[in-house]
């Protein structure tokens, strides 16, 4: 396989890797317990942003050819815990702000309208991390390890995210199928009858909230550290809603179904528009992935808006059923 | 206190204490006087009814005793103990536990799941559970599926455990409700207009549940539409009209009083 | 002093500009309860028919009056082929806000795939400046800020004392009410849906009038801050909406002026934010408050 072909195919396993943990956190706030995150780009720009800040030196050390707020050398895996817990204190922020008594549209509105400020602010104030043109010559952790060829490095660094995604699904899957993820399926049902039976459906969503962060935070460090480079282009308001396709698509409360949604439409598109005979034009190719997406989010919204893979349905009468008969048997043997 | 008031304590201690005990309450929306001025007590282990014309303010009363809308005026003391302005969440740690006019189920989780989120919250509910302590909750949780188990089977529900209860009917439902709030063991149970919704043939059903509940100790105030139903089950009943208590005592004494029938034809 | 009055009188053309559209905005959401984010796709696709028109030769302010009819017509049809069959199909208010969302970037992308990346211009000459106190309009600013004037008091005129307007306002505050009350609510909403539309095509070509270069995307890009003051005067109330314009428009060009021109966008996002911690339902509102964004 040649060196060429190897990049490809690990370029496409990190991007799939990295978009499923996005994805899964999008799920856990948006398709398990119903929260519209229209800012949830903003929190994997936040991890994407700590990761690199933490990995590179300070400013002045580069030359002054970028400037960014710190800069601290730190070795792995210190940026990619650090990007996560930036991602959930971010989260923990914006979340005691509008996750308030605000019905769900304008909600939604009021944390676009946060995306769209956070997009101004990284542009215009140039000392924070390098403006519009982003920052670059990101450390990749596996290249920290000498003695290693580069597609070595490479396959470790994808290792890497395939590990952590491994992890990630563990984590949903323990958190979504417990009687935490009941409650809260139960605050995306009915959030006046989760209240009236005791559970504070602010709190979960705050919950929920921050740890989708933390997630979308990890999936834009590693990303980030991939890449190399990160700016605001990569996070303009429009990629959320990528997210929300990919969970949409792929099935809201379903841990493998939103994976595959993720696979598919984060990856899956883009490489599917640069196989049509349509040109390269770079513009063209990217606006046919836009709007194969919008088309795909009304097409899977009208017709199948429980996604690919639904949520799973829990069945207990098998599991009751046997233990209650027997305790009948061990009654009526008694008697 | 009020006259009113006075006169309610009297009738009261002829029955027992009060677990419930409403002073003054009062709730404007903008210049509508929703509730103006209400005072009653339920007795402890009671079936209290509460009924009145449309638009007399007795959702809004059960409203800010379950905690879902804040009181203007007025004192709500659950057991000597104030619980005005406290949010739902928090009304039900105390005890107190309300069913809506539109059955609230959950639609898309199992009727069993349904159930199941009506226990009390519980520790094995939080997130280090759910990730650290499985085994520790799948024991609990198999105690908690017995129960709601054998409450499917009084409910006769046990072949829809595991139906979405957004499928089922709309008696159903509120037997789902129903089956939901006998599940969190209430101090205080508050039922609006139960029957709301609910085919004929279920109706004894919920009926013949409700008062089950009364002779197992619970107390109920009960918000019904159906008078049959309030006649033959509660005691003692309060009659609201236009935002405020008019008599309470039991149902022949409400019957015969002449501004409670005026009130229904004006209503 | 000099500098303030010139920042406020560019700051009215400016809330001149985001009144049209954040009025056709407010307006259409009080009434159909959908907040649309395809508006801004609706000002650029009318901008660009008064681009057409204008390059095929017609005067600017003909294209605009073009476009406003086009926008009209596209907002409506997009009402009746998408929005509305979703909504019977049972969708609720955070789906709808979805498919908005869908709708604008096939339109938006659609437009940029068929046009290409590149920018345009109108060819509309900016005419006679005129001298006030101590800054400059030009003519063409001039006529902009006169129809801003102009629409917004026939839309709060039409909305106070006709027959359709009270409709309108009926529904925006109880729909169930007003259907019940005999108000033909599928006539009005239409009307509701093309009248928008029309502020959205004449506040699009405004808008691209002012910023002189446009592209596919730049109807959407604006759309934020014509939320922003939609919101910040109170979303729901077209009165609101122009106070809220005349909040944004001169918060960020008297920002400008004195701070930091990169950052004026911002300045008028910080107040927004700002008002929404204290006072989420907006300043002016008092429609706006718990039916339109309470739980």
């Amino acid at each position: 396989m040649s060196a060429a072909t190897q990049y490809y195919i690990a370029t496409i396993v990190v991007y799939i890797c990295v978009n499923v943990i996005g994805a899964w956190g999008l799920d856990l706030q948006f398709g398990v317990t119903g929260v519209l995150n229209f800012a949830f780009i903003l929190f994997q720009a936040a991890g994407a942003y700590t990761a690199a800040m933490l990995s590179l030196g300070p400013a002045s050390a580069s030359g002054g050819f970028q400037h960014y707020l710190v800069g601290f050398k730190l070795p792995f895996p210190l940026p990619l815990i650090g990007a996560m817990l930036v991602g959930g204190a971010l989260s923990a922020v914006i979340g005691l702000i509008t996750l308030r008594r605000l019905r769900s549209d304008y909600q939604a509105m009021v944390m676009l309208v946060i995306s769209v400020v956070a997009t101004v602010v990284a542009e215009s104030v140039v000392g924070l991390a390098n403006g519009s043109a982003g920052l670059s010559l990101i450390p990749n952790p596996a290249k920290s390890l000498t003695g290693l060829t580069l597609q070595t490095q490479n396959w470790l660094f994808v290792g890497l995210c395939v590990a952590l995604m491994l992890i990630v699904g563990v984590l949903m899957y323990g958190l979504v199928y417990s009687p935490y993820g009941r409650v809260l399926r139960g605050v995306r049902e009915n959030e006046a009858a989760v209240e009236a039976m005791g559970r504070s459906a602010t709190r979960a969503r705050l919950q929920v909230f921050i740890i989708g962060g933390a997630l979308a935070a990890l999936s834009g460090a590693l990303l980030a550290q991939f890449i190399g480079a990160w700016a605001p282009s990569e996070w303009l308001y429009p990629e959320t809603f990528v997210f929300f396709t990919a969970v949409i698509v792929g099935g809201r409360g379903s841990i493998s179904g939103v994976a595959i949604g993720a696979a598919l439409v984060a990856v899956g598109i883009q490489q599917a528009v640069q196989y049509m005979p349509i040109g390269s034009d770079p513009t063209l190719l990217a606006a046919l992935e836009w709007i194969i997406t919008g088309l795909l989010t009304l097409i899977f919204l009208w017709l199948r808006p429980q996604g690919l893979l639904p949520e799973r349905r829990r069945r207990y009468l098998r599991r009751v059923k046997t233990g209650f008969a027997a305790t009948k048997l061990q009654e009526s043997a008694g008697t | 206190m009020s006259e009113q008031g006075d006169a309610l304590l009297t009738h009261v201690s002829e029955q027992g204490d009060a677990l419930l005990a409403v002073d003054g309450l009062a709730k404007h929306y903008g210049g509508v006087r929703a509730v103006d001025g209400v005072s009653f007590e339920v007795p402890r282990g009671s079936l209290t009814g509460l009924i009145g014309p449309n638009g007399a303010g007795k959702t809004t009363v059960l409203g800010m005793v379950a905690g879902a809308i804040k009181p203007d005026h007025g004192s709500i003391l659950l057991d000597g103990r104030s619980i005005a302005g406290l949010p739902p969440y928090r009304a039900a740690h105390r005890g107190v536990i309300r069913t809506f006019q539109a059955a609230s189920v959950f639609p898309r989780l199992t009727v069993m799941e349904n159930l199941l989120l009506g226990v009390p919250p519980w520790s094995g509910e939080g997130i280090s559970a759910s990730l650290f302590l499985r085994r520790k909750w799948h024991r609990e949780e198999r105690a908690q599926l017995m129960h709601a188990r054998e409450l499917l089977d009084r409910l006769d529900l046990t072949q829809h455990a595991d139906s979405f209860a957004g499928e089922l009917s709309g008696g159903q439902k509120r037997l789902v409700e129903l089956g939901r709030a006998m599940m969190t063991k209430p101090s205080l149970l508050l039922l609006d207009e139960p029957m709301a919704g609910v085919s004929r043939t279920l109706v004894p059903v919920i009926e013949g549940l409700i008062g089950e509940l009364r002779e197992e100790g619970m107390t109920v105030l009960l918000v019904e539409h159906e008078l049959g139903v309030v006649e033959r089950l509660c005691s003692p009943v309060i009659v609201m009209a236009q935002g405020r208590v008019l008599i309470q005592g039991e149902m022949a004494e409400c019957r015969a009083h002449p501004e409670v029938r005026r009130a229904y034809l004006v209503g | 002093m000099a500098v303030f009055i010139s920042a406020v009188g560019f700051g009215v053309v400016t809330a001149a500009i985001l009144a049209i559209s954040a009025v056709g905005f407010t307006l259409q959401f009080s009434v159909t309860n959908v907040f649309n984010l395809a508006f801004g796709s609706v000002m650029t696709l009318s901008g660009f028919v008064a681009y057409w028109l204008n390059h095929a030769g017609l005067n600017i302010w003909v294209a605009m009056a073009a476009a406003a009819v086009s926008g009209g017509l596209i907002s409506l049809a997009i009402n009746e082929a998408i929005y509305t069959p979703f909504i019977r199909h049972g969708l609720n208010l955070f789906g709808m806000v979805i498919v908005t969302i869908s709708v604008a970037v096939i339109f938006d992308h659609g437009l940029q795939a068929a046009v290409g990346p590149t920018f345009f211009s109108y060819t509309a000459p900016a005419g006679k400046a005129f001298r006030f106190a101590d800054f400059v309009l030009t003519r063409q600013e001039l006529i902009i800020v006169g129809i801003a004037v102009l629409l917004t008091i026939l839309v709060q005129v039409a909305l106070q004392y006709t027959r359709v307007g009270k409709a309108m306002r009926g529904l925006a505050i109880n729909a169930s009410l007003a259907r019940a009350c005999g108000v033909p609510t599928r006539g009005v909403i239409a009307l509701a849906w093309f009248v928008s539309g029309v502020l959205a095509g004449v506040g699009g070509v405004a808008l691209f009038l002012d910023i002189s270069t446009f592209t596919a995307t730049t109807g959407s890009e604006f759309l934020i801050v014509i939320i922003a003051a939609a919101v910040l005067g109170g979303i729901g109330s077209p009165r609101g909406a122009v106070l809220g314009a005349l909040v944004v428009g001169i918060v960020t060009e008297v920002g400008a002026a004195y701070w930091n021109a990169e950052l004026k966008d911002v300045l008028a996002f910080g107040v927004l934010i700002a008002v929404l911690l204290v006072r989420p339902q907006g300043l002016f509102s008092r429609l706006a408050t718990e039916r339109a964004i309470a739980r």
